[in-house]
């Protein structure tokens, strides 16, 4: 997988990235990495597996593989991702292709951190989803507390909003972030888990 | 939601980091680019060129601004009195002025003809000789102190310190007619003398070998028989300068405190606070007792190195390498980003450095109240109140004869009277009252009433973008009224469309931009000559080029300092969980050099600095706090250009790596470079300085080729770090302030630490890659393709082109010959 990337990357300074989430519906594993096109512009390339419980309908499935791959532009302090990718729905068994946008903004002189995603994806066919999570940190060594809020619309299930509290923790190059909140459209409690490994 | 989230920050950053693409330019074949025959980037005739030369050669070299008052009056250069052994119990007072005489009129051997050409005597050392015995507040002097100042054949001023004739009386001031024993003919009158840019910069000893090139750095006076023209000396530095013993033997040491004075010894995360508790103790002691805090400031100065400057106004030992000063091409304006623009450049200098009473704009009641996030606040001398700090200023001052002197000196400082900080001449200088200045209303009400406010938009475009960084210290240079009345300046601002009072820096950044480093001529680089072409080829290959690319080698970026946040920022940072995002790895790998000076100017780069482009040097937003909050600012250096690191060792910015060899080089360059296996070099340049200062004619000197291969093999930099972590600077005394202060300090623990630019060859010492990548570096002068013993001209001897010319000779660079008309353009009326 590693080497694929690497060929798909195609440059000389590349940097490989394995992220795991893991929350109340489920695993989500993704390995990707950027290489330099310019000096404000990567290339991205990720491979994702999905498995669980569906976050949005509440449907189960096996596996839900997909392939993206982007640009990453580093504008000043606002560092974005943007990229368009496709693959299997297993909850759907319909082909799917998504969409994201990831912006990151850091303030050097503050100590905070904003991250948004914004994410549309779409089982051909059958249904469209849409995520927002967003979030603002505010930074202290080795960790960082902040709030997160993560509305999201499916065209047929409820939509969700969970509300709460994140912390995320530096372990050298890693960053392990952890969420806990109350899902106000579901009426019940949201956690997740994410963990960011360079290699 | 994201839109809302997102549009200011889209708006906002527009940084860019592109650089120049030199494409395949070949320095073996082709001439740097020549300087562009204009003026604050608008052409001139070429008489036009030859007579903006000649100012910026002046205002270099004599200075102006009236920084003489502060340098006579309140500091007392060659001022100061010694005390001699007479016997048991008895001293007596010797005054240093009448030892530097006495070393003058020394120069040629010949006693009684100081003014009457001094056997044309010349030195790039000026040794001032001390009876046995001799001490300075207690501390001794050395019977040959070696002051590292330069004095051109049959001079009577060392360079740099420049005579100023006046009408006033007093016992401070200079008066060559009445200096003993050294001959008639002497000059009438009195001076006083300003410190000038050329103490710095200038040297006669081209090669830095501890021997006078030149008999003088005039234009028009070569020196027969020399490898190099007068103008040679004007950008090489002054490498054994010792400014220590310069203020540590002045009448008024605490002029100088909080630069070149501190906690002697505190390194590591305590050296900020043991810098407050110094100025603290500075400021509860000089009162009662100026004695005892005078003496404890001359003992910092003494531990600086021969060679370095500390100008890092923070009461702490950062000292760094007098640079060469090559600055064609060359942006930001200083080395770690601080100031983008040339102009402003110089506005500093002149403010703060050769004026130390242009610090008052740092005190507690003025910039100690710009309080920063994740800056630390207060300190040093923003911990300093206003007026103790101006009080201390003069409390030795020569010129402060009674009461009544010294409140005019403190007034003066203040200026709450004339409305201009620090005690340069108010005719000539203005002061910038707009948002991020940190000038006291009652300072910019008496500016205001004597015509010395500026806004930013008087300076038109450029005042638009450079804003609060056109008066770090709240005053700014404007036009000088003598040299005004005698040159014209104003006149020839408006016929060539400049701002007026912006002359003076424009002049003189067309001499920087002028100079050509002087050609390496050694016997060691004629018979390396073969190995230079595949020297470039290892240069390229080993990734060298590109951050050091093209003529001038450098991309002109600024390259973060360090993976550490908390060194980058002024405080720790978590990632995001986004694991693509790497901030700014696009501009290269860290530096990891000496943190010190990138860190003292964090402040300025992330509130008051302007983004600039690489390409042009020229700023692509407005200097402002809410726009930098918004952009991500680099803490870090600029690439270093590369000519003429031949005659320039030690490297890095800190002056940090040095080797001298302890026998003849010879003309093998590999056998050379393999010394170091032999027992034959020191590492370090403590443990150099320490061998120098014993025998300083001409005394052990950092080696070019040994320091560059220790630049780049790893084995060789871990042996000149190490030797930087060793105590090797004596300390002289015990200290009032700290008891337990070491009698031995390390070169790293005064900000010398040589580590960093983790770039390394694989190869042995003397092996062929390292050779063959020495020989290129040596070869970096003002025209790389013309090699010593070797027949042919690679570079023409053209010296500035017309703008059009220009462009046809290096269209790589548009920068250097972009248009810059109406940038530094007066306000539209």
């Amino acid at each position: 997988m590693i080497a694929l990337l690497i060929g798909l990357a195609g440059a000389s300074e590349l940097a490989p990235y394995a992220q795991i989430e893991v929350d109340t519906s489920g695993l989500h594993v993704a390995v990707a990495a950027t290489s330099v096109l310019s000096p404000e512009l990567y290339l991205f390339t990720g491979l994702t597996w999905q498995d669980g419980l569906d976050p949005l309908a509440s449907q189960t499935g096996v596996g839900r593989p997909h392939a993206d791959v982007g640009l990453v532009a580093e504008l000043g302090a606002l560092h974005v991702l943007t990229a368009v990718g496709a693959g299997w729905d297993g909850w759907e068994s319909a082909p799917f292709v998504m969409g994201r946008q990831h912006a990151v903004v850091e303030l050097p002189p503050l100590p905070l951190l904003i991250e948004n995603r914004f994410q549309i994806e779409a089982s051909l066919g059958q249904r469209v989803d849409v995520e927002n999570r967003s979030m603002v940190l505010y930074r202290m060594h080795p960790v960082a507390l902040g709030v997160q809020v993560e509305p999201a619309w499916t065209s047929n299930a409820d939509p969700r909003t969970p509300l709460g509290a994140r912390a995320n923790i530096e372990a050298g190059p890693a960053t392990l972030g952890l969420f806990a909140g109350w899902d106000i459209a579901q009426g019940q409690p949201a956690a997740r888990f994410t963990g960011v490994v360079p290699f | 939601m994201k839109r809302m989230l997102l549009l200011p920050f889209v708006l906002a950053a527009c940084a860019t980091s592109a650089t120049v693409d030199w494409g395949d330019f070949d320095v073996l074949s082709r001439p740097a680019c020549p300087p562009h025959r204009a003026l604050g980037g608008i052409p001139v005739s070429e008489a036009q060129y030859a007579t903006f030369l000649h100012w910026g050669e002046r205002f270099f070299r004599q200075g102006t601004y009236g920084s003489e008052r502060s340098v006579t009056d309140v500091m007392g250069v060659l001022g100061g009195t010694v005390q001699v052994d007479c016997g048991p119990e008895c001293s007596e007072d010797l005054a240093v002025l009448d030892v530097y005489v006495a070393a003058l009129d020394d120069l040629d051997g010949v006693a009684g003809n100081l003014f009457g050409g001094n056997g044309a005597g010349r030195t790039s050392d000026l040794v001032l000789r001390f009876p046995p015995g001799t001490t300075v507040y207690d501390l001794p002097v050395p019977e040959e102190l070696h002051t590292g100042l330069d004095v051109e054949a049959g001079g009577i001023w060392p360079l740099g310190l420049q005579p100023v004739p006046t009408e006033d009386e007093g016992d401070w001031l200079f008066e060559p007619s009445s200096w003993e024993g050294v001959g008639p003919g002497a000059p009438e009158g009195r001076f006083r003398a300003r410190l000038t840019c050329a103490a710095c910069h200038y040297s006669l000893d081209i090669d830095n070998d501890g021997v006078a090139d030149l008999d003088s750095a005039k234009r028009g006076e070569p020196t027969p028989g020399a490898d190099w023209p007068p103008s040679a000396a004007w950008g090489v530095g002054n490498q054994d300068l010792h400014f220590g013993w310069l203020f540590g033997l002045s009448a008024n040491p605490l002029m100088g405190a909080v630069v070149l004075a501190g906690d002697i010894g505190s390194d590591g995360p305590e050296k900020g606070a043991d810098a407050t508790r110094f100025t603290t103790w500075l400021e509860n002691t000089w009162e009662e007792e100026p004695d005892k805090a005078a003496r404890e400031v001359v003992r910092g100065m003494l531990v600086q190195p021969r060679g370095y400057a500390d100008v890092n106004s923070d009461a702490a030992f950062n000292t760094m390498q007098l640079p060469p000063l090559y600055t064609r091409h060359l942006w930001p304006a200083n080395v770690n980003g601080a100031i983008f623009d040339p102009v402003d450049r110089n506005n500093t200098v002149w403010s703060g450095a050769l004026d130390f009473t242009g610090l008052i704009g740092l005190c507690l009641q003025r910039g100690g109240q710009t309080q920063v996030p994740g800056e630390t606040t207060g300190g040093h001398i923003g911990a300093m109140d206003c007026e103790k700090f101006a009080r201390m200023m003069v409390a030795m001052a020569p010129s402060a004869k009674d009461d009544a002197a010294r409140e005019a000196l403190v007034t003066d400082i203040l200026g709450t009277e004339d409305g201009i900080p620090g005690m340069l001449g108010p005719e000539g200088i203005v002061v910038i009252p707009g948002p991020g200045t940190i000038l006291p209303e009652e300072v910019k009400d008496a500016a205001r009433a004597h015509g010395r406010l500026r806004e930013f938009e008087y300076y038109g475009k450029a005042g638009e973008s450079r804003r609060s960084s056109m008066a770090l210290l709240g005053y700014r240079l404007g036009l000088p009224p003598v040299e005004d009345a005698e040159l014209g300046l104003a006149d020839a601002a408006a016929e060539v469309g400049l701002q007026p009072e912006e002359m003076v820096s424009h002049t003189l950044n067309l001499m920087m931009d002028w100079i050509e480093p002087p050609a390496n001529e050694s016997a060691l680089l004629a018979a390396s000559a073969d190995l230079v072409a595949q020297g470039a080829e290892v240069f390229a290959d080993a990734g060298c080029a590109d951050c050091h690319s093209g003529p001038f080698f450098t991309d002109n970026r600024l390259i973060p300092l360090s993976e550490d946040a908390e060194l980058n920022f002024g405080e720790p940072r978590v990632a995001s969980t986004t694991g693509w995002r790497t901030p700014q790895r696009s501009l290269g790998p860290v530096i990891d050099t000496q943190p010190e000076r990138a860190a003292s100017a964090r402040k300025i780069r992330r509130f008051a600095s302007a983004p600039y482009d690489p390409r042009t040097g020229l700023p692509v937003g407005k200097a402002s706090p809410l726009g930098n909050l918004l952009r991500a600012q680099t803490v870090g250096y600029r690439t270093a250009p590369l000519r003429h690191v031949w005659a320039s060792a030690p490297y890095l910015h800190d002056g940090g790596v040095g080797v001298a060899s302890t026998v003849d080089p010879g003309t093998d360059l590999s056998a050379h470079l393999a010394r170091v296996s032999r027992g034959q070099a020191v590492h370090g340049m403590g443990q150099i300085l320490a061998v120098h200062e014993a025998d300083p004619t001409p005394g052990l000197r950092p080696d070019a080729a040994l320091s560059l291969q220790a630049l780049v093999l790893e084995g060789e930099r871990e042996r000149v770090i190490a030797a930087n972590q060793t105590a090797s600077i004596p300390v002289l005394g015990t200290s009032a302030f700290r008891t337990d202060q070491p009698s031995l300090v390390s070169m790293a623990s005064v900000g010398v630490g040589g580590k960093g630019h983790d770039f390394y060859l694989d190869d042995v010492p003397g092996g062929p890659d390292v050779t063959a990548l020495v020989a290129f570096l040596l070869a970096l002068d003002d025209c790389v393709g013309d090699l010593p013993g070797r027949s042919g001209d690679a570079c023409p001897d053209e010296y500035a082109v017309p703008a059009d010319q220009g462009l046809a000779m290096c269209p790589e660079t548009p920068g250097l010959y972009g248009d810059l008309s109406g940038w530094y353009a007066p306000e539209a009326p």
